[in-house]
């Protein structure tokens, strides 16, 4: 005793029960289908009958196409007589997929109608099976009731074409050709009816699927069907025609009416399908290796229903599609033929017109055989998207199932009520005419709207219509058959429980209504709290000139900076305006300090003398009056010292001693020129240091040429002889000559050199220089005995020696000089040649000079008070020193301190 | 028709006067040329005094007025060197003239007057000297202020000669410091001298420094 799956809910039942135990389904006899319930067993033995290769064919497909009523108080038993189910078992190799939705959708349209028909007992754990499965047991489909045995056998020959067992839609298109091929007549294509394309005969080029699909053979019975005369453009005429030329063997005078598409379609249907079943030709001459090409015609609303990808891709994997592929029973999709029962029963066919959104949920189911490896130009991998079942399936299946409990009750109601055939017409009629505008899909089968373009790159031309790419026709009017007619009745479906992808489909899509709506719209309590001030002008400035926003979200609201520029606004007016702030204690203490600090800068700081100005005064003043007192008290009272004769080698090595030599030499009338080349401010110490020199040369009776390079030479000259030379009585002009001043420096000094009597023809005095007799003779420096230069300048002893010395021959260049002029004359004093022969500097060589002429003169009067001075100088420089230095020290010590302690 | 010779003349003077000068050190032919462009200087650099002497009584004249507020200066100055002048006039005039060349009124203007005021100003740089270095190390504490401050003292007191108080070895270190270390510091000054001397001088020979202008 094995068990029973029932086919609603997929639980085990007893062979014996009738129904499932759990959800009250009925189950067949047959564990594998329902159609084995439905079909007579008789059928499946039917004579002719190409053997089945799946006699528990699950496709849907089979299910849809599957007429279990002998006589059509449905549209689609009208479709599939009961005949025609013989030829199911031929068909279901055609590859029709189980787990196409799309095939469930007619299968479960089918079922429904077979339920409102006769009750039958599911237990088909495929839906689609149940939906297509035939009277026989054998099963059957769809596309067996099209086609009558005859056909079938065409049509097991024809499943060679590519048609794939996972497209459900091309396994119905295909199976609505296949049952229609062999009445079908070569009619004259009507350009307007994608159908009569569809249908259209097999032509030598084999430019079309109708072509391809019809053998040789069958032309020759198309040949008796009449041109139906289709001319309506309407897709759903088209639709309707096209199946009627299926049938037009028997319904030649018929002449499609263009009003009435369906009527024709309706009464042309009966009578093929009555034909058909008398006259039905096995099918197995039929071409079988035709393929489809191209569908260049107007299929009518069924092509509309199909996802234009299915049909491309369907096409597509039509071409490899095998012979014969296996289809597998899916449990648990009867619930399609409860939906469909549902609306047959409720006498609501066009809303089930609207109904497969699903239509777009293409995913392939697992248990669904693949490609087959004969024909590997069509893997499995090539199955569009579409295709695909979603995981949803389940929850599709549990969902319609409660749909299906919902129909149970209306069935209840509606048992009695057979659906008319004008109402099953119009349908699809309704459909065609709304057009895009009833087109819902789920937001889960919408999303599929976008791969009409994706899947038309990969489609030819010729099938792309099927894709709903070519026309714009095609495209608007694959139109979700569930229309809006269902609405209410999903809506109350929906209330109660939604699966989960639906829930959130529609929590999104709520969500997205909210988001337009709160973006257009204020709530009521917002626009109730707005301050609503109105302004006085278009501006928006009051007279108060207070902004008031007039536009936007603020508008009425005041004192709203204003998003555009106030040209309008009196900048002076403005900022007269007081501010109103509210300023705390704190902010008073900062706002005082701050004018505090910018009045303090504007107050002007005297600069106060620092002490050490008075300080340095006063170390001046007292400086100055010790040196003052102690120097002066030392002249005054100081008289002269007995000073230390200095060694002999020290004045033989030393200038004055060789000065003293050479002056001691010199004798009587000697010419000897000595330039006073001195400044003023240094005569003490020139006399001081030169007296002793000049003196000796007076001794000597030299006669003396004062020249000098200074302008107040002269008069110093004459002022040393007056202060200095008193003693002697030197006269002008007679003992010596006061040449006076010779001016260019280094050029005059060099052009005396050249030519003296030239350059300073006339003394001081303007008497003649050089009219005295020991100056006669002297026409060059060079005739003078001694030169003897007095100055206090470096530079100018310089130029004295490198101007002059260099052109003397014989004649030495002295010097005497002060002290801080010694250190720049001692090289050419001792240089060889010497350029300077001997030389006095200062107070101590004078003092020397006289120790040497052992005549004290100035320097041993001067003596004392010098030496008084150097030891006050240097005393105070000492102690001066010495207190600055530890002052300096202690200065550098407290910055240090202050330092580290910052 | 105005053409600007000033700078290309005065360049060629310059130019040509320096070579003849310079080569007259070394040809003995061209001394005559030389001495006459020495002479022609010493004219120029005499009327150059007298030029600065009327520019400095223009000067100070300017200087006159009840905006300046030093105008008492300069009236002093020229005064004094109106005067000064007018008394050398006299007394060149009594020698030229009379043959009385002992020019006693402008051997008593600077004898009374010129040499006190110079001297005073010595003097009073000799005590600025002396706090000078007195407050040297106070302003700067470094090696060389010590050095400096300590080698003052050392000269100052080698200089000092009072036969009681007489250090010789403060006499053998000032010699030695006035013979070693000053003779060398002299004579690198004068070789830098010498060289900067030639430097200039051939500068301007050349017209690369041109200190007349141009």
């Amino acid at each position: 005793m094995t068990d029973i799956l029932c086919p609603t809910c997929g639980r085990p039942n007893p062979d014996n029960q009738g129904s499932c135990e759990f959800c009250g389904s009925p189950l067949g006899t047959d564990d594998s289908s329902l159609r084995n319930d439905l079909f007579p067993a008789k059928d499946i033995n039917a004579p002719g009958r190409h053997p089945p290769v799946e006699p528990d064919d699950s496709s849907r497909l089979d299910d849809f196409l599957k007429p279990t009523e002998p006589a059509g108080s449905s549209l689609r038993n009208d479709f599939f007589p009961p005949e025609e189910n013989d030829d199911h078992g031929s068909l279901e190799p055609t590859g029709l997929n189980d787990s196409s939705p799309l095939k469930d959708f007619f299968s479960s349209e089918d079922l429904g109608n077979q339920e409102s028909i006769q009750p039958t007992e599911p237990d088909d754990s495929s839906r689609l099976d149940d939906f297509l499965k035939p009277t026989e047991p054998a099963g059957s489909s769809l596309r067996n009731d099209f086609f009558p045995p005859e056909e079938n056998d065409d049509h097991g020959s024809l499943e060679p074409t590519g048609l794939n067992d996972s497209s459900p839609l091309k396994d119905f298109f295909s199976s609505e050709d296949l049952g229609n091929q062999e009445s079908i007549q070569p009619t004259e294509p009507d350009d307007s009816s994608r159908l009569d394309d569809f249908l259209k005969p097999t032509e030598p080029a084999g430019s079309s699927l109708r072509n391809d699909f019809v053998p040789p053979e069958e032309n020759d019975i198309r040949d008796i069907l009449e041109p139906t005369g289709l001319n309506d453009s309407s897709a759903l005429k088209d639709f309707f025609s096209s199946e009627d030329l299926g049938d037009q063997e028997s319904i030649q005078p018929i002449e499609s009416d263009d009003s009435s598409p369906l009527d024709d379609f309706l009464s042309t249907k009966e009578i093929d399908d009555q034909n058909n079943l008398r006259a039905a030709e096995p099918l197995e001459d039929a071409k079988p290796d035709s393929e489809p090409t191209s569908f260049s015609g107007d299929s009518g609303w069924l092509d509309m229903l199909q996802d234009p990808n299915s049909t491309i891709d369907e096409d597509q994997e039509s071409e490899a599609a095998p012979v014969s592929a296996p289809t597998v029973d899916k449990p648990g999709t009867d619930w399609l033929e409860k939906i469909k029962r549902l609306n047959k029963s409720a006498d609501e066919v066009e809303e089930d017109s609207s109904f497969p959104d699903w239509l777009s949920v293409t995913e392939k189911p697992e248990g669904e055989p693949k490609a087959k490896p004969e024909e590997p130009e069509s893997p499995a991998e090539d199955v569009p998207d579409w295709l695909q079942l979603d995981d949803d399936d389940d929850q599709l299946n549990d969902f319609l199932q409660k749909k299906d409990l919902y129909d149970s009750e209306i069935k209840s109601e509606d048992s009695g009520e057979t659906i008319s055939e004008e109402e099953e017409s119009q349908a699809p009629a309704e459909l065609f005419e709304e057009g895009v505008e009833h087109k819902k899909f789920p937001s889960w089968a919408a999303a599929q709207d976008s791969a009409p373009q994706n899947g038309a790159q990969e489609i030819p031309e010729e099938l792309q219509f099927l894709a709903g790419v070519e026309p714009d026709s095609i495209t608007d009017q694959i139109v979700d058959p569930f229309q809006g007619e269902e609405e209410e009745f999903f809506d109350d479906l929906f209330s109660e429980e939604l699966p989960g992808w639906l829930t959130t489909a529609s929590e999104e899509g709520a969500q997205i209504a909210e988001d337009e709506i709160s973006r257009g719209e204020l709530p009521g309590w917002v626009e109730a709290m707005r301050p609503v001030v109105e302004s006085s002008d278009m501006t928006g400035l009051s007279e108060d000139e207070d902004y008031i926003e007039n536009y936007g979200p603020l508008a009425g609201i005041p004192s709203v900076l204003p998003a555009e520029a106030e040209f309008a606004l009196d900048p002076e007016q403005a900022a007269m305006k007081p501010l109103d702030l509210t300023a705390s204690k704190s902010h008073q203490e900062y706002v005082n300090l701050l004018k505090k600090l910018i009045g303090e800068e504007k107050k002007v700081k005297p600069i106060t003398k620092v002490a050490p100005v008075q300080t340095q005064r006063i170390l001046r003043w007292l400086i100055a009056i010790i040196l003052i007192i102690t120097v002066g008290g030392t002249i005054i009272f100081g008289g002269t010292i007995e000073t230390k004769i200095p060694p002999e080698d020290q004045v033989n090595s030393s200038g004055y001693g060789a000065l003293f030599n050479q002056i001691d030499e010199l004798f009587d009338g000697q010419p000897v020129l000595i330039a006073f080349d001195y400044q003023p401010a240094a005569t003490a110490e020139m006399h001081i240091a030169a007296a002793s020199v000049v003196d000796h040369l007076m001794e000597q009776g030299t006669y003396l040429s004062f020249v000098s390079t200074q302008p107040t030479g002269p008069v110093l000259a004459e002022h040393f002889l007056t202060s200095t030379q008193e003693k002697h009585g030197y006269i002008h002009n007679q003992q010596y000559i006061n040449l006076g001043y010779l001016p260019g420096e280094s050029a005059g000094l060099v052009s005396f050199v050249i030519a003296p009597k030239k350059i300073i023809p006339l003394a001081f005095d303007g008497s003649n220089a050089w009219g005295s007799p020991p100056l006669v003779n002297v026409d060059s420096i060079s005739d003078f005995a001694m030169i003897l230069v007095i100055t206090d300048d470096p530079n100018t002893a310089k130029s004295w020696i490198e101007q002059v010395g260099t052109h003397l021959k014989d004649t030495p260049l002295n010097m005497v000089v002060s002290a801080q002029v010694e250190p720049l004359i001692q090289p050419y004093f001792r240089a060889s040649p010497q350029l300077l022969s001997g030389y006095v500097a200062g107070v101590i060589h004078s003092l020397n000079y006289e120790h040497l002429r052992e005549q004290p003169s100035l320097a041993s009067t001067a003596w004392l008070p010098y030496n008084i001075g150097i030891i006050i100088t240097v005393g105070t420089m000492f102690i001066g020193g010495l207190a600055n230095g530890v002052l300096s020290l202690f200065s550098r010590h407290r910055a240090r301190q202050i330092g580290e302690i910052k | 028709m105005n053409i600007k010779l000033n700078a290309p003349v005065s360049t060629a003077i310059a130019i040509g006067v320096g070579i003849i000068v310079l080569a007259g050190y070394f040809i003995p032919s061209i001394t005559n040329i030389r001495f006459a462009l020495l002479r022609t200087g010493l004219v120029l650099a005499a009327v150059a005094l007298l030029v600065g002497i009327i520019n400095l009584l223009t000067v100070h004249f300017k200087k006159l007025g009840p905006d300046n507020e030093n105008s008492g200066y300069s009236l002093i100055l020229i005064i004094a060197l109106l005067l000064t002048l007018v008394i050398g006039i006299i007394d060149m005039v009594q020698s030229y003239m009379f043959g009385q060349s002992n020019f006693q009124m402008t051997n008593w203007i600077f004898t009374n007057i010129q040499l006190p005021i110079e001297t005073s100003l010595l003097a009073v740089t000799a005590v600025s000297l002396t706090y000078a270095a007195a407050s040297i190390l106070r302003k700067r504490m470094d090696l060389f202020s010590i050095t400096f401050f300590f080698v003052i003292l050392l000269v100052l007191l080698g200089s000092f000669s009072i036969p009681p108080a007489t250090l010789p070895f403060l006499h053998i270190i000032r010699d030695w410091i006035v013979r070693v270390p000053a003779l060398g510091g002299a004579r690198g000054l004068l070789l830098g001298i010498a060289l900067g001397t030639i430097t200039t001088g051939i500068r301007i020979l050349m017209g690369t420094d041109r200190p007349y202008g141009g």
